[in-house]
C-alpha cells in the first residue's frame, strides 16, 4: 500500500477539481468522472459489555475518478481512507490503465485493483448489500477486499451464450491488508476466474463464477483458494424484486514444514424489495477450520462458526443508503461450550457524484 | 414463498447444528496438570527436561521449556499475553506463541538482557526481527511488565507490545515496522527461560482491536 505523506495537498487538490470556475472545470473533467463516497456505521448493540460504547464511526470515505485517457486508454485512480484504531489513514485504494479497443474480445487492465475472483472481493465496501463482511470473506480475502499491483486479462467468448475467462497475476508482496510490503515471495500471486451468465429476461439474470487463487509467501507457505460465486437479481422496473447473492470457498494452506490448514466458509443472501427503496434481506454464513485437531490425541476437531443476519435497507435514491442489521454469531467447537454473540449495527453512505454501474 | 421455504429449512438445519459439548482430552490434560505446576494460573507442561526448572509457588524460573495446558483456539486466532518478569544480566526468555506441540514452526518472542537494555526479537519461519530500539526506555535491572498482542489472523501475522508499568504502546509491528518475521502455524503457547524468572504470565483476548 502507499500511504499518501502530503495529505493536506492532495486533499486540497482533489477538492480544487470540484470548485474551478465553470469554464476550467468543464474543460478539465469533460473526459473525467468523478465521485466520492463516505460510510458511516454505528454499533446500536453488542453482547460484548468490554466493547459497548458510542462508537459511530467513518468507516471509509474514497474519492475517485476515471475516464478516458486517449482513444485506446481508460484510466481510473482510486483513494480511500479507513479508520483505524482512532486514525484515518488514506490510501492508494486502486490505479491503473485498462482497455477493451486494443485486442479482439478482450479488455485487460495493468496497475493495482481489487483481485477479479470471487462475488464481493470485486465490489468496494459501500457497494455491498450488508454492513460487514462473513467470516469467509474476512479470512480469505480481507476485511473489505484483496488489492495488489499487476496484470489482468479477460476474454469474453464470441458465442451465443455469456462466457468469460480473467486471468489474473501480481506481486504478491502483501495480501489483504498489509501496512507494508514484507519479503519477496518467491513467484506472483495468479487467478483465474471464469464467468457465464444466463438472461432469462431484460429483468431476471443469474450469474456463476468460479475462482481460483493461487499464492506462495516468503516463509514457503502455498495457499490454494478455490470458490463459486452465485448472483440472481429479478427486477420489475426500478424494484430490485429478489436479490440472491452466494460465495463458497475452500482453502488449503501449508508447506513442507507445517501441517495444512484446510478452511471451508461462506454465505448466502437473500434479498427482497418492498418497494425501489426499502428491502429485506437475510444472510447466513458458515465457515469451519476443517484441519483442527485436539492437542493432546491428535483427533479431528469439529468446528462450525454460522452466523445469521437479517438486514433492513431503505434507500432513498441511487446515492444513498441506511441499513440496520443484526448478527447472531455462533461459535461451535467440539470440547467447548458454544459462544453467542449479539451485534446490531446501523450503516449510512452516500456517493456523491456518477458512480460506473456494475456490470450485473 | 418456494424460496422462502427453502431459506426457512436451511435456517432451522443451522439453527440444529452444532459442534459444541463432548468430551475435551485438551481439557483433561489441563484438569491433570497438578496446581503446583502453574505460573500464576497458567498450569504448564514440560517439554524438554524439567530438572534445572524450579516452580511450585506460582512463579517459574531457571532453565528450561513450558508449553502450557490451555491450547490456542485455532491457528487463525489473536491473543493478548501479559509477562511480569525479571532478567539477570545475559539470561533470556522467550515467548512461544501459535507453535506445535514441540513449540516449533511458531512465533518466538525473545527478551534478552544486557546491561540495562533489553533486546527483543521476533522469529518465525526462520526469519528474525530485531525489535531492540522500541525498548529503549525498558529498564532491564528491574521487574519488568510487558504486554503483547500477537495478531495471527491477519494475512500479515503482527504483533503489538506495551509497558504495562508506563502502560505506553512501544511497538505496533503492523504499523512501526514491516508487519513480523511470519505467520505461526500451531495452536500452542510456552515460555523458554535461560535463566529468567518469571512471576506471572496470563493469556485473553486481544487488547488491540487491529
Amino acid at each position: 500500500m502507499v500511504v499518501i505523506k502530503f495529505r493536506g495537498l492532495l486533499f486540497v487538490v482533489l477538492v480544487s477539481l470540484f470548485t474551478l470556475p465553470a469554464v476550467y472545470s468543464q474543460e478539465l473533467l469533460s473526459n473525467l468522472q468523478a465521485t466520492g463516497a463516505a460510510d458511516f456505521v454505528s454499533t446500536v448493540y453488542t453482547s460484548q459489555e468490554d466493547e459497548r460504547a458510542f462508537d459511530l464511526n467513518v468507516r471509509s470515505a474514497e474519492f475517485m475518478v476515471s475516464g478516458s485517457i486517449d482513444h485506446y486508454f481508460d484510466g481510473l485512480i482510486n483513494f480511500a481512507g479507513h479508520t483505524e484504531e482512532g486514525e484515518f489513514e488514506l490510501v492508494l485504494h486502486e490505479g491503473y490503465v485498462s482497455s477493451s479497443k486494443l485486442i479482439p474480445y478482450s479488455r485487460f487492465r495493468v496497475g493495482k485493483f481489487f483481485l477479479g475472483v470471487g462475488r464481493l472481493n470485486q465490489f468496494h465496501q459501500h457497494d455491498w448489500p450488508f454492513t460487514d463482511a462473513p467470516q469467509a470473506h474476512n479470512t480469505f480475502f480481507a476485511e473489505e477486499g484483496v488489492t495488489d499491483s499487476g496484470l489482468e486479462y479477460t476474454f469474453l467468448f464470441p458465442t451465443t451464450h455469456f462466457f468469460e475467462l480473467t486471468a489474473g497475476v501480481t506481486r504478491n508482496y502483501c495480501y489483504g491488508h498489509c501496512h507494508a510490503d514484507v519479503a519477496k515471495p518467491p513467484r506472483p500471486l495468479f487467478y483465474l476466474h471464469p464467468v457465464t451468465f444466463f438472461e432469462f429476461s431484460s429483468q431476471t439474470g443469474l450469474q456463476l463464477g468460479l475462482s481460483y487463487l493461487n499464492r506462495k509467501d516468503d516463509a514457503g507457505i502455498q495457499t490454494h483458494l478455490a470458490g463459486l460465486d452465485m448472483t440472481f437479481k429479478h427486477r420489475q422496473g426500478k424494484r430490485l424484486v429478489w436479490l440472491l447473492q452466494a460465495e463458497a470457498y475452500y482453502q488449503d494452506q501449508g508447506s513442507d514444514s507445517v501441517d495444512n490448514i484446510r478452511q471451508v466458509g461462506g454465505y448466502c443472501l437473500t434479498q427482497y424489495g418492498l418497494s425501489p427503496s426499502w428491502l429485506l434481506g437475510l444472510r447466513l454464513d458458515a465457515f469451519s477450520e476443517l484441519s483442527m485437531k485436539f492437542q493432546t490425541t491428535n483427533q479431528k476437531r469439529d468446528d462450525l462458526d454460522y452466523a445469521i443476519v437479517p438486514i433492513v435497507t431503505w434507500k432513498p435514491s441511487e446515492f444513498s443508503t441506511l441499513r440496520l442489521s443484526y448478527t447472531l454469531d455462533v461459535d461451535t467447537t467440539k470440547g467447548d461450550k458454544d459462544t453467542v454473540d449479539q451485534l446490531v449495527q446501523l450503516q449510512f453512505n452516500f456517493i456523491l457524484g456518477a458512480h460506473s454501474a456494475h456490470d450485473f | 414463498m418456494h424460496i422462502l421455504k427453502n431459506l426457512l429449512s436451511f435456517l432451522s438445519l443451522t439453527l440444529f447444528v452444532a459442534c459444541g459439548g463432548g468430551h475435551n482430552p485438551d481439557q483433561d490434560l489441563v484438569d491433570g496438570v497438578p496446581r503446583s505446576q502453574s505460573v500464576g494460573d497458567e498450569k504448564f507442561v514440560t517439554v524438554d527436561s524439567s530438572d534445572q526448572l524450579e516452580f511450585g509457588d506460582g512463579t517459574l524460573s531457571g532453565v528450561g521449556t513450558v508449553r502450557f495446558a490451555s491450547d490456542l483456539e485455532s491457528v487463525a486466532s489473536n491473543y493478548h499475553y501479559k509477562l511480569i518478569f525479571s532478567l539477570e544480566e545475559g539470561t533470556e526468555l522467550t515467548l512461544h506463541s501459535h507453535a506445535n506441540a514441540d513449540l516449533a514452526n511458531g512465533l518466538d518472542i525473545r527478551f534478552k538482557r544486557v546491561g540495562a537494555s533489553l533486546q527483543v526479537f521476533g522469529t518465525a519461519s526462520g526469519v528474525t526481527d530485531d525489535w531492540t530500539s522500541f525498548f529503549k526506555d525498558i529498564n532491564a535491572t528491574q521487574a519488568m511488565a510487558i504486554g503483547i498482542d500477537v495478531h495471527n489472523d491477519e494475512p500479515i501475522t503482527h504483533f503489538i507490545f506495551w509497558d504495562n508499568l508506563s502502560g505506553a504502546e512501544l511497538l505496533d509491528s503492523a504499523k512501526d515496522v514491516a508487519g513480523g518475521p511470519g505467520k505461526g502455524y500451531g495452536q500452542n503457547w510456552g515460555l523458554s527461560l535461560l535463566n529468567a524468572f518469571v512471576n506471572k504470565v496470563e493469556k485473553g483476548e486481544p487488547r488491540g482491536g487491529h
